[in-house]
């Protein structure tokens, strides 16, 4: 274990990934803190960059993102009584009563310092559950995969839809656009109505630029300008808060850091949910229930410290399984791919270093993001009233530069531009879109698959669902679809709970 | 106040529909889907295969109809329920409760309403104008193109139309294409479309400057 950190921290030893990852950790917090922008639209801003830069390099700066962009949110949270991003929602219901009543460097203070624990436990849990996930998969069968594949799309379907109806209709649909093009087994052209340029497929990358960016950009045009006057009188004094406190919170900590983590590791969800669940299990289980709600600290470390632990936890389906869990791991896959690392379980054997390497970003990242949120918070506050309708349009044709250069055609920017629509569409029927995209990522997986283990079957069906790792996945998979509901409705729960407590 | 902002920030916009009106959202998503669905089948029509037959093996056409037609049945379904909950008068009525403007009262009305009329018009728009952006660049190049969409795509997001806004938009729009061409076209020399006299010409500044 200890061997495989130092292999990661020899990666990582260049100026140049360490700059990367300080550079990433930067535009996270500031995208994150800015409300209407988030970490994909950060990593959507880079994306070109990462092409041109060394491996380890580009994923420095991703990891510094990502990390960055999950903990940015809580300024705004705070000092502005608005979330900056989904996943710091539950972080201002006790932030902002706090920086209400001049105790905004505490809340701060408590806020960053537990965003860093969240970070070292998902951390931790990264470390230690990847490379035994990554040996389970390792010995999986194709009906296996095939299975696997099938229960990443039910728990998907099940966490994110309101309708489960409507969530399998467009992961069906995700499904068949990952179809087109040349087929895995045979390279059969199919479903490309006759355009060339669709022969190899649909890139993933501009898809998913597409039906995320394109979207969430439009929407953040139409938010509200940040007119709002930050709580400005704040000091802080080492994290603010004392030691007797942090003795109170210690099971509190732990405990968030599991949730947050869990809930990372689920597909689907992620940071959004983390911390709404994490608070409003913190305070179903304190001793105090009241005071949640009214400026207490328990509320802070519940939401950031799950909020962030999730980072750690939504990379081992990533990188031990090559199944992404969200949007931004989503988008990771595609810069793994385009970095020439085929994802899946061999990728911890193979390439065991560089994984390594990225792990050790993460760490480093989070050091970054203490120190940069500690010393530079006024800086990310004057930020805030960064012109959006300057930034939103420099971002979009980013996002475009980045889809050209992937293949060098202006092909991809047409796909850019029709997912785009299919995402405005879909999300305007109250469709939920992660199905859409795991389809997308999973199609391939799941058809060549089932296809290679039918061929060894000689088409019997029996062989297929008798493997002890094939019958464990199909029961998991019709329980994600009969438990999840529940799950969303503790989501619910503590955000009508809330919400009464608001008026 | 904050969870009605809240609300706002991560709501899709459901908050502008009409007032008092039958919701025919999850009608049209029905349709939709079972649309699309036999759209995917009828373009796996004419899939040669190579694999040849044999015990268990599958056209590369095979399993995309099998979800094509899940698909469809999905799409049936919403339908239907759609169907039984409007019979049972389930279907939910549209209140208009928060139309953007409830939370600003200190602000001036008439200007208000511009800000939401752009703000509904801003989508539609900026389709169009990425549409038109994507289609100008393999013909008058990557620089040029993108100066002109970023021009009009700040204006419009700004909703300031005066004759000062449009000189500040022009000089930030003209700043940003540049930069942007030189930092990713030549420095990073990615593969964007260089036909316009403006992109070599920069290209050819790049390279007298930095070798």
């Amino acid at each position: 274990m200890l061997e495989l950190f130092v292999q990661g921290v020899s990666q990582m030893a260049d100026l140049l990934s360490i700059g990367m990852t300080a550079f990433g950790v930067f535009l996270g917090v500031m995208f994150g803190c800015v409300p209407g922008l988030n970490g994909n639209t950060a990593l959507v801003l880079v994306l070109p960059l990462t092409y041109k830069l060394p491996r380890m390099a580009a994923f420095a700066l991703i990891m510094g993102i990502y990390i960055g962009s999950c903990s940015g949110g809580l300024i705004s949270a705070i000092l502005l009584n608005i979330p900056g991003a989904a996943s710091n929602v539950a972080t201002q219901f006790d932030g902002a009563p706090m920086a209400r009543r001049g105790e905004a460097g505490k809340a701060l203070g408590a806020g960053i310092f537990y965003s860093f624990i969240g970070s070292l436990i998902g951390f931790v849990i990264l470390f230690t559950l990847s490379g035994p996930v990554a040996n389970v998969a390792v010995n999986f069968s194709k009906a296996d995969y095939f299975w696997m594949a099938i229960f990443a799309l039910t728990m998907v379907v099940s966490l994110s839809s309101k309708s489960l109806w409507k969530g399998l209709a467009v992961a069906c649909f995700g499904l068949l656009c990952s179809f087109i093009g040349a087929s895995e087994v045979d390279g059969t052209i199919r479903m490309t109505l006759g355009i060339h340029s669709l022969d190899a497929g649909i890139d993933l990358i501009p898809a998913l630029i597409g039906i995320y960016a394109v979207g969430e950009l439009i929407n953040a045009s139409k938010a509200f300008d940040s007119k709002f006057k930050p709580v400005t009188n704040y000091k802080i004094k080492g994290f603010g808060f004392s030691l007797a406190e942090f003795k109170e919170q210690l099971g509190n900590m732990f405990r968030s850091g599991l949730v947050g983590a869990f809930i990372g590791i689920l597909p689907g969800i992620g940071g959004m949910t983390a911390n709404l669940v994490s608070y409003s299990v913190a305070k179903s289980t304190s001793k105090h229930p009241e005071k949640y709600g009214t400026g207490y600290i328990g509320g802070i470390v519940a939401s950031e410290t799950a909020n962030n632990a999730c980072v750690g936890g939504a990379m081992i389906p990533l990188f031990a399984l090559g199944i992404p869990g969200d949007t931004f791991t989503a988008v990771m896959l595609g810069a793994m791919m385009i970095h020439g690392l085929q994802p899946g379980p061999l990728v911890m054997t193979k390439n065991a270093e560089f994984i390594y390497g990225v792990f050790v970003a993460l760490l480093l990242a989070n050091f970054f993001c203490v120190a940069l949120q500690y010393f530079g918070i006024k800086v990310f506050v004057r930020l805030l009233a960064v012109p959006k309708h300057i930034l939103l349009p420099i971002i979009m044709v980013l996002s475009l530069v980045g889809a050209i250069a992937i293949n060098n055609r202006v092909f991809d920017a047409w796909v850019v531009l029709v997912f785009g629509i299919i995402g405005i569409v879909m999300t305007k029927l109250d469709f939920p879109i992660t199905p859409i995209i795991l389809g997308f990522i999973l199609g391939p997986l799941a058809e060549e698959n089932l296809r290679r283990a039918l061929m060894l079957s000689k088409g019997a069906i029996l062989p297929l669902v008798s493997g002890i790792p094939s019958i464990v996945l199909i029961c998991m998979s019709v329980l994600s679809l009969m438990l999840a509901p529940k799950l969303l409705k503790r989501e619910a729960a503590a955000k009508a709970d809330v919400e009464q407590a608001d008026q | 106040m904050s969870s009605r902002l809240i609300c706002r920030i991560f709501s899709e916009g459901s908050h502008m529909e009409k007032n008092k009106s039958v919701n025919y959202r999850d009608f049209i998503a029905g349709i939709v889907i079972m649309a699309l669905a036999v759209f995917f089948y009828c373009s796996t029509f004419g899939t040669k295969s190579f694999l040849g037959t044999g015990a268990g093996r599958t056209n590369a056409d095979t399993i995309p109809k099998i979800v094509a037609v899940i698909m469809f049945i999905l799409g049936a379904i919403i339908l239907i329920k759609w169907f039984v909950e409007l019979k049972k008068g389930k279907i939910s009525v549209f209140q208009q409760t928060d139309n953007g403007m409830a939370d600003c009262t200190d602000a001036d009305e008439s200007q208000m309403k511009t800000k939401l009329l752009f703000q509904k018009i801003t989508m539609p728009v900026t389709l169009v104008l990425i549409f038109y952006y994507i289609y100008t660049m393999p013909i008058i190049g990557f620089t040029i193109s993108m100066f002109f969409f970023l021009t009009l795509q700040i204006t419009l997001l700004s909703i300031d139309f005066s004759a000062k806004s449009w000189c500040k938009n022009i000089v930030i729009a003209l700043i940003a294409s540049v930069s942007i061409y030189v930092i990713f076209g030549c420095a990073f020399a990615l593969a964007v479309p260089k036909v316009s006299p403006v992109d070599l010409f920069l290209g050819e500044l790049y390279r007298s400057v930095f070798g």
